[in-house]
């Protein structure tokens, strides 16, 4: 993934957190670890971070308080029902926007 | 300089350095997050200050400034298991950047502040103006003779008018207030409740749609 440009994997950072929220609730550092080990290692905590905050605002996930022994309590995020349906319509809207580029990119290779 | 002054020089020194170590402690324990030593402790104090310092001047609430710096900490306590310090701090990217990030979508006019504001200036108005009928009455007690009328204007805000009657009483009082005195309120109304943000709301907004759409 080192080649992927940034400003790229911004507009993907909104379906990414909640293809991970859907699959388990997290705090905002495991899920920068999360996709770091899926091997997106140029997403940098300031661009997940405001992508949560935002999210939030939004109401496509809630938040809540766990305590933790090594600082401040971590606030974890869980998917909610409009999160749900905007990772469905995200989801759709890739994969149809994939499809269209490898027909193209690919037309053109042969 | 006499020992004296000696003794002030050093007395207000000695005030000094133990203001500036009371702050830096509070801001330290504050803002601080575990993160081993102590360097890396004031370097994310520092950081995590900053950050809840953009956050205020982009409008953000105490609270909400409260959670948002204290997920931060966390974050930065979690992720300096991982990374040394410094480099958690990197990839984080500058403080005001990610607060300019974070509160994008907060950045709306604060009309209760306004208002709030406003009524405070217009309460201190009306006791600034109470205070000032006083004083003109009693002046004009003391120098005005009998049946004479004595006019004050504070322009474009109040005009005072009093009439002398018998036995150094005011027989006739009357303000009048003019339109100017909306100025100051209406000022303050302005510059605290940031309607400009309307404009810069609405661009953020625009500007922070990241959902793909084709």
């Amino acid at each position: 993934m080192n080649d992927v440009d940034p400003q790229m994997l911004k507009g993907l950072v909104t379906l990414l957190l909640l293809h991970l929220l859907a699959e388990s609730e997290d705090y905002g550092y495991a899920l920068v670890v999360r996709l770091r080990d899926a091997g997106f290692g140029d997403m940098a905590e300031g661009t997940v971070y405001p992508a949560l905050a935002r999210l939030e605002q939004a109401k496509r996930v809630d938040t809540y308080l766990v305590p933790s022994d090594k600082g401040p309590a971590r606030k974890y995020y869980r998917i909610t029902a409009a999160g749900q349906l905007e990772l469905e319509r995200t989801r759709t809207a890739w994969n149809h926007l994939t499809g269209l580029v490898a027909g193209l990119t690919q037309g053109e290779s042969s | 300089m006499t020992l004296s002054g000696w003794h002030l020089l050093a007395w207000l020194a000695g005030s000094i350095l133990v203001a500036v170590a009371v702050t830096l402690t509070i801001l330290l324990l504050t803002y601080r997050a575990r993160v081993g030593g102590l360097a890396e402790q004031a370097r994310t104090a520092r950081y995590v200050f900053a950050y809840d310092d953009a956050l205020q001047w982009l409008g953000v609430g105490y609270r909400e400034r409260g959670r948002l710096t204290g997920e931060i900490r966390s974050n930065i306590s979690a992720a300096a298991a991982d990374a040394p310090v410094l480099d958690v701090l990197e990839r984080m990217g500058p403080a005001k950047e990610l607060a300019r990030a974070v509160a994008a979508r907060r950045r709306g006019p604060t009309w209760v502040v306004g208002a709030v504001a406003a009524l405070v200036v217009i309460v201190a108005q009306i006791l600034v103006t109470i205070l000032m009928q006083l004083s003109f009455i009693s002046a004009v007690k003391s120098i005005a003779a009998p049946y004479q009328t004595v006019t004050a204007n504070v322009p474009l805000w109040q005009t005072f008018e009093a009439t002398m009657g018998d036995a150094g009483r005011v027989a006739m009082f009357s303000t009048t207030s003019h339109a100017g005195g909306l100025i100051l309120p209406a000022l303050t109304f302005i510059i605290w409740s940031r309607p400009w943000r309307l404009i810069t709301h609405r661009a953020a907004r625009r500007a922070s749609g990241d959902s793909v759409s084709v």
